[in-house]
Parts: structure tokens; sequence; C-alpha cells
């Protein structure tokens, strides 16, 4: 099925439906960590705002840049761009806030001229009709509630753990979802994946600090209350 | 064990739903009787299972798909809990008082 478009005189993007749902994906994950980031001063019921916020805005974001990067929209795309320059806060947490946007401001730049989705190509068509390989089955099908759901908490699990925990983290999410049934299953357990997501940072902050616990622990159980390092060796020693 | 450093009122609706018992112990479940969302429940348990105040198992199921993670408190934790949420009980009724939150906790419970 082919879409027809009112697109730019001279060019289109044709661009698979995974393309559009990757960006959207990468838009949310953006958001919601961004907003996570951000929460971690403020008061619980401002970031479950704010983190809905940055995950609406991302898909709105993912899908019109998607399709109408080209076109008279310049505000998404720049939009978009620092939307994704801004996750160099995450990279760098601590930044002074004029380094990081600047930073961002030039990652942001590069990434809505440069797109970075391998998918995208600039086909020249002439006349006023404008096609595209979008398809609106294959738009619904990849950004179908349940299959995004499944792999946005996926992406939550990769987030918040470790590789050794990933699994358990994975596993539970799912169950999870898969508790969630009855009417509108399918959007609840997308809201659901959503709050897991934006979640994913507080959970890697308290795992980490379990693993720095655990070290501290370790250390302790290595020294005596004289704080004298006690010896394991055996008999012998 | 260690004491909880930040008690938040999510964390005290969380330990409240684990001591009632009231529901399996699960994410979801804990979630929805506490009135989170779902997501802001299992940093909470990451952080008590930390403490050491509860442990958690996989369920044990032959049904197919995904199981789940099943949270319990430890002694340990169950007593601290009992103190915190009998403080906040406290609290609770200091301020409908009209005594600003001010009250002390049961003698019990400290």
């Amino acid at each position: 099925m082919t879409a027809t478009l009112d697109a730019a005189p001279h060019a289109v993007l044709v661009a698979p439906s995974r393309a559009l749902a990757r960006r959207a994906v990468v838009g949310v994950v953006t958001g919601l960590c961004l907003a996570s980031t951000l929460a971690d001063a403020l008061p619980a019921d401002p970031t479950h705002a704010v983190a809905t916020a940055g995950a609406a805005l991302g898909l709105v974001l993912g899908a019109f840049t998607h399709r109408h990067p080209l076109r008279g929209r310049p505000c998404f795309g720049a939009l978009a761009g620092a939307y994704i320059g801004s996750t160099v806060w995450l990279l760098c947490p601590g930044t002074p806030a004029a380094e990081t946007a600047a930073v961002s401001a030039v990652v942001g730049a590069v990434a809505s001229v440069r797109r970075p989705s391998s998918g995208w190509r600039l086909v020249s068509v002439g006349g006023g009709v404008r096609r595209t390989a979008l398809s609106a089955r294959q738009v619904t099908r990849e950004l179908r509630p349940g299959t995004l759901a499944h792999s946005l908490v996926g992406v939550a699990a990769a987030i918040a753990v470790d590789d050794q925990r990933q699994a358990r983290y994975t596993e539970e999410f799912r169950a999870t979802l898969a508790e969630i049934t009855g009417p509108l299953a399918a959007p609840r357990r997308l809201w659901c994946s959503l709050t897991i997501l934006s979640n994913a940072a507080l959970l890697r902050a308290e795992l980490g600090e379990a693993a720095d616990t655990d070290t501290d622990t370790g250390r302790r159980d290595m020294h005596n209350v004289a704080g004298k390092p006690i010896q394991h060796g055996g008999d012998g020693e | 064990m260690a004491g909880l450093s930040r008690v938040t009122p999510a964390t005290l609706d969380v330990l409240e739903v684990l001591l009632n018992g009231e529901v399996e112990p699960y994410g979801l479940a804990i979630a929805k009787r506490a009135g989170l969302a779902t997501g802001s429940v299992f940093p909470i348990l990451a952080r008590l299972e930390r403490l050491a105040w509860i442990t958690s198992n996989w369920e044990e199921t032959d049904r197919p798909g995904p199981r789940r993670r099943l949270y319990g408190f430890t002694p340990e934790g169950m007593a601290g809990a009992r103190v915190l949420l009998a403080e906040r009980r406290g609290r609770g009724a200091g301020q409908r008082r009209g005594l600003g939150g001010f009250s002390s906790a049961p003698e019990g419970a400290r």
C-alpha cells in the first residue's frame, strides 16, 4: 500500500516503517531517560508528569521528523535535533549547564542535519504527487502497543541493570506486562512499560548503590574490629 | 540490616501493602494496591531488598510465560516497617488533631 503525502517539491523521503518505529522508540527512550535524570531534583509527582511529557514529546517528534524532515517544518527538525542532542547530558552528568547546552546544540544540529537512521534515502521525483514507502499497515504493526511495550521493558532492563541481572529484570517486567489483562490491555501494557522505562534510571541508581554496598561490606568483612586485615589463609599462616 | 535513609510516602505505601498481605506480593499487584505507577515500585523494592528488609524469589509455577518475582519481608524488615508505619499513623493522627504533624509515634513503636 502506498500513501500519498503533500511533500516537498523535489524530494521525498522513502523510509521503511521500521525507521519510524525506531525513531519513535529513540524519542521515547531519550525523553524518559532525560526526564528520569532531571526528576532526581523533583518530588515524586512531577517526576511522572515530566516523564510522561518527555515520552509524549519523543513520540510526536519522532513521528513528525520522520515524515517531514525536509518540508517546511524546520522547527520540528530543530526540536528533534536539540532533543537528541540533550542526551549528551546523560553521558556527562554534572557538567555545567552552559557547556552542556553548547555540546547539546552541536550534537543536536549534527543529528538533525545528518539523520542517523541508515534506512533513509532521498529519492528525486517530479510532479506534485509525492510517494513514500510508508505503509499504514506496516506502521500500525510496528507500533502495536503490545510489541512496543515488550521492547520498552527490554530497554528498561538493559538501562537498569548490568548483564548478569538483566535477565531477571527482563523476566520480571515481562511477567508484569503479562499480568495486565482485560479491557484495553494493550494500551495499559504500553503505559505500564513507559512507567517502568521512566524509572529505569532510578532503579539503576538503587542497584548501583547495592553493588557499592556489597563491595563495602566485602571490604569490611576482610577486616576485624581493630581495623586489621583478617587472614583467611589457614592455620599455617 | 540498615535503616532506610529516606522514607518517602511511596515507600511507606509499599511497606504497608507488603505488611497487610492482602495481595500477592509481586510488582504489579503491589503497585495497584499502593496506588502507584507500576514502574515506580521496582526502585523502591530494589532499595528495600538492598537493605535486607525484603527478599524476593521466583514463583513456582507450571504455567508458561515469564515468572513473577514475589517479595516478602525479612523479620528485621517487618519490624522496621511496623515502626515506620506506626510513626506515620501517629503523624496522621496528630495532624487530624491540629498538632501540625509533631506528634510522636506510639510508645510501642519505638
